[in-house]
């Protein structure tokens, strides 16, 4: 498969992370858990859940609508590679081995949903280090 | 056209470092307005999403800031698209985090407080001026 195809795909998977990321709330009941803060504190809980929204948005418009561009081995775009590969290698390690989440997989969709997005962020690491270092 | 470029790259730089220093105080905030009590209110988990989500905000913006002052000259002279694009998308973000310190933060954090409001006349500042410094960068013709 072409690189180009290969960071098509990295850019639409984004897109599932952020629609997983978007079910978070209800599995953990995060409203309910948010209810003992400050309002300003909570406040800024989703504002940062959020931005994490709209940033893999962003990159994944980015890697999905400018592939040919990232491919390319230019300075900007190798960078580019080299930043999200960090990004995504070291949220891998957060998954591994900073989140418990085994008290929250409580049914197979979970379950699979937490297989398929560390699946997901191996991917993306690999991906990006591959095109930035080739 | 040239001197206006080159404008624009400082510009760029400028935004480049208030986005590290944003980057970085991000990262001591809980610390800085001692909210250890109230977050520890939390269940385990939550906590670390919450820890979690912060640095990646500030891993983020250290992208944001390092891309930028590496490449401002090539983000404010070249027609690239792709350069285009990265501009535009942190443009958005920025132009995003303006619109919520209004729309979603209740003004009753600030109001009647002077050096509340200072600092919420801060931020808007900051936010609106990186967004327009990247939708520029973006959107010139």
């Amino acid at each position: 498969m072409k690189l180009i195809t290969l960071l098509q795909i990295g850019g639409a998977l984004h897109l599932g992370l952020a629609w997983a990321g978007g079910t978070m709330p209800k599995a953990v009941n995060l409203r309910e858990h948010l209810a003992a803060l400050p309002p300003f504190i909570r406040r800024l809980f989703w504002v940062y859940f959020t931005f994490i929204g709209l940033t893999l948005l962003g990159f994944g418009g980015l890697t999905f609508f400018h592939a040919p561009a990232m491919a390319s081995g230019e300075p900007l775009a190798r960078a580019l590679c080299v930043f999200f590969a960090t990004f995504w290698m070291l949220r891998l390690i957060v998954a591994v081995f900073v989140f418990d989440v085994r008290p929250y997989l409580a049914n197979w969709f979970y379950r699979l949903g937490y297989y398929l997005t560390t699946a997901v962020f191996i991917y993306l690491a690999a991906i990006y280090a591959w095109t930035a270092f080739r | 056209m040239k001197a206006l470029n080159l404008e624009l790259t400082i510009w760029l730089q400028t935004a480049a470092a208030i986005q590290l220093a944003v980057a970085i105080l991000n990262l001591f905030l809980v610390r800085i307005l001692n909210w250890k009590e109230e977050l520890a209110r939390l269940p385990l988990l939550i906590r670390e999403v919450f820890q979690v989500h912060s640095w990646f905000i500030s891993l983020t913006l250290l992208i944001f800031a390092a891309m930028t002052w590496r490449f401002a000259g090539e983000m404010a002279q070249t027609l690239d698209p792709f350069c285009r694009s990265l501009a535009a998308a942190i443009g958005i973000f920025w132009g995003t985090r303006f619109v919520l310190q209004f729309v979603y933060y209740s003004g009753s954090h600030w109001r009647g407080r002077l050096d509340r409001t200072l600092i919420h006349l801060a931020l808007l500042l900051t936010y609106g001026g990186l967004a327009a410094v990247y939708l520029t960068a973006a959107f010139r013709v």
